[in-house]
């Protein structure tokens, strides 16, 4: 008797991956979730430059205190200026930390990230802060860690110091696909959760050219950062709600800027896997956005900081492992390279990388060594042909469709790069009569505007052919594209016509004639 | 009881959710995720201009609305004048007044005329004015608001 035994059939466990639909819901509510949170960081910048409470804040700071905070220019040793600012900036923040009479609780999460088992709930409008009520608290000195740190930003910008705002965006993890979270996870809120800050500051040091980093409650820190940041969480405890992917900042002169880069160790890998902008799509929605809250135009100091972003981006080091290597934006493993992709010549590897404790070396190549190969129809198709005496950069092994049941199984595709190729120029169409030069077929393929002949245009319409029979001009059907059918044959699509430039208005009015005359046709036929 | 008159350039929420949800994007940002969820729901659109037009969202959260312009009447220094305020920021330097944002600012006779009588109708005018420029400058819907949420 043979047959499979209860055990084998319940030995599958069903993956614990949540369905196409609510993937992407998740990245719509990530998304949704993130701008309020950039709009939330902007709107709050605005109540922390409130004059009244600059005002009022400006008496707690002591003329000597304000005198370190503006040195005087050491010509000799610009260290010694910034020595006195750093200074001046510790004393603030005992100045603060007496200042703050009563640290409150957080009641929930606040801005910590949630997980997806908790986006639902009710929504108490009651606890909405409004800017009358977070300047009465920032001048008491009451009210949780988030009022306190920003509070302390309106203490130094009282101080007219160039004091940004800086805030971690945690929208909900787009990247966990989990259906269900387990038991074991569900872990009571503890002090740990919350010991990297979502909120902190950041001050402009004039004489080192660089942005002095001040967490004034949570880690009670000043740091000038380097290469790595005491603000970058670590630890599963101070990981599990504080993801850190988005760290804006905002400065007095609403400027909003993505600083990420400062804090993330590894920008380019563990951080952009989990990034909307990690795909082009998102990183232009990203993108729109941060454009839009920055109002303000650029600046010295924007241009010293994109140098330190530079310096940062170009010292992270290759990852160590398989995971971050993959789609990373920099390096590549030989191993992933496509079928469609090679190596220029004469570039060698970058780097190694070591597998099972070292039993398997991986090659490792920059990206910008690597060459995107197409076949010579598929430059067609993007309007290049072949440069005379390009020779192909490597051949791959195609399936043969076009020929089924014949003897050989596959056929061999040459590939070459854009620099083996150049635009294709179309033959002029002959003046006066409009003649324009045609393909085997009686048709001119337009898969590109540049494969237009200069001297004519393209019409797109379904009455274009009868448009052109009507005038009796010169023109040619134009295929501007491909329906791919069964049995792996393209079948062309005539999208309109080409005409002389000179026949433009001609046709264009024919057709709206056309088009007229078929409406009132089946006006007239309901009537 | 809500208005059922929306704003143009609000993505076609009521007044009242648009509150809600500025107020809970300046004040509230624990109840975010709940709030844009049952918003979400309740306006399909609401996902698709997010995930294409962002920048119009943020135009219709920085316009000042409800608190900032309440705040300025009750002797509250925010910045500048109520027509400062309209459409515009309260940090320093150039306002960027896009094609795109609801809210013009500025206030021709006409739109003086409008807001005169609707005061008279018994509203103080800080209010009057945030009314009529967030439905469009229509001074009945304006007056239909204004009766159905803030009379006494």
């Amino acid at each position: 008797v043979s047959g499979t035994t209860r055990k084998q059939v319940t030995e599958r466990k069903p993956r614990n991956v949540c369905s196409n639909e609510e993937r992407k819901y998740r990245k719509y509510m990530h998304m949704a979730v993130l701008l309020c949170l950039m709009i939330h960081g902007a709107l709050r910048n605005s109540w922390i430059g409130n004059a009244k409470l600059l005002r009022r804040l400006s008496k707690l700071v002591p003329d000597k205190v304000f005198r370190l905070l503006h040195p005087e220019k050491d010509e000799e040793l610009p260290l010694r200026s910034t020595r006195k600012l750093l200074d001046g900036l510790k004393m603030c923040m005992e100045i603060w930390q007496k200042h703050w009479k009563i640290m409150r609780r957080y009641e929930g999460y606040e801005c910590y990230m949630k997980h997806w088992d908790e986006i639902k709930g009710k929504i108490d409008m009651k606890r909405s802060l409004t800017e009358q009520q977070f300047v009465r608290q920032v001048l008491k000195g009451q009210g949780n860690r988030d009022i306190a740190s920003q509070g302390f930003i309106a203490l130094l910008r009282s101080c007219s110091l160039n004091a940004r705002l800086v805030m971690s965006c945690q929208p909900p993890d787009f990247t966990d696909l989990k259906e269900h979270l387990s038991v074991s996870k569900k872990k009571r809120i503890s002090e740990s959760t919350f010991k990297y800050p979502i909120f902190w500051c950041e001050v402009w040091d004039k004489f080192s050219k660089k942005w002095i980093t001040i967490d004034p409650i949570n880690l009670k820190t000043i740091e000038q950062i380097r290469f790595n940041s005491k603000l970058e969480p670590h630890g599963v405890a101070g990981s599990d709600r504080n993801c850190m992917r988005y760290v804006i900042a905002y400065d007095r002169k609403d400027g909003c800027k993505d600083i990420t880069r400062r804090y993330q160790h590894w920008f380019n890998s563990k951080c952009r896997r989990r990034r909307i902008t990690k795909e082009p799509e998102g990183a232009f929605w990203y993108e729109k956005i941060l454009k839009k809250l920055h109002r303000r135009k650029k600046t010295k100091i924007d241009d010293y900081e994109d140098e330190y972003m530079r310096d940062r981006d170009e010292n992270e080091s290759m990852p160590d492992n398989i995971q971050d290597l993959k789609n990373h934006p920099k390096f590549v493993l030989e191993k992933d390279l496509k079928a469609n992709q090679c190596i220029k010549a004469g570039c060698k590897e970058c780097g190694y990388l070591n597998v099972n404790h070292k039993k398997k070396i991986l090659k490792v190549y920059n990206r910008r060594d690597v060459l995107d190969l197409k076949s010579a129809r598929q430059w067609y198709n993007d309007g290049r042909i072949l440069k005379i005496g390009s020779k192909y950069r490597k051949i791959i092994q195609k399936q043969n469709w076009r020929k089924p049941g014949s003897s050989e199984e596959t056929r061999e595709e040459r590939l070459y790069s854009i620099e083996d190729t150049e635009v294709y120029i179309a033959p002029l169409a002959s003046a006066p009569d409009g003649k324009i030069v045609k393909n085997t077929f009686g048709n001119i393929e337009v898969l590109t505007p540049t494969m237009i002949p200069m001297n004519c245009c393209l019409v797109e319409s379904p009455v274009a052919i009868k448009a052109a029979n009507f005038l009796q001009i010169e023109y040619a059907r134009a295929v501007t594209g491909f329906k791919f059918e069964k049995g792996n044959s393209a079948k062309p699509i005539i999208g309109g016509v080409v005409v002389a430039q000179w026949f433009k208005e001609a046709i264009l009015a024919a057709i709206d004639g056309i088009e007229y005359c078929a409406e009132r046709e089946e006006f007239e036929k309901h009537d | 009881s809500g208005t059922s008159a929306s704003a143009p350039g609000s993505i076609g929420l009521t007044m009242e959710d648009l509150l809600a949800l500025r107020q809970v994007v300046s004040g509230n940002p624990e109840a975010l995720a709940p709030l844009l969820e049952n918003l979400s729901a309740r306006y399909p659109q609401l996902r698709e201009q997010i995930m294409s037009n962002p920048e119009v969202f943020v135009s219709m959260l920085l316009e000042a609305v409800g608190d900032n312009l309440q705040d300025a009447m009750t002797g509250f220094e925010g910045s500048g004048d109520i027509e400062n305020l309209i459409g515009g920021e309260t940090g320093e330097g150039e306002m960027a007044i896009e094609e795109d944002s609801a809210v013009p600012i500025e206030i021709t006779e006409a739109d003086e005329q409008a807001i005169s009588r609707l005061c008279e109708l018994g509203f103080e005018r800080s209010l009057v004015i945030q009314v009529y420029f967030a439905c469009g400058k229509n001074e009945e819907i304006a007056a239909n608001m204004l009766f159905n949420d803030y009379a006494e």
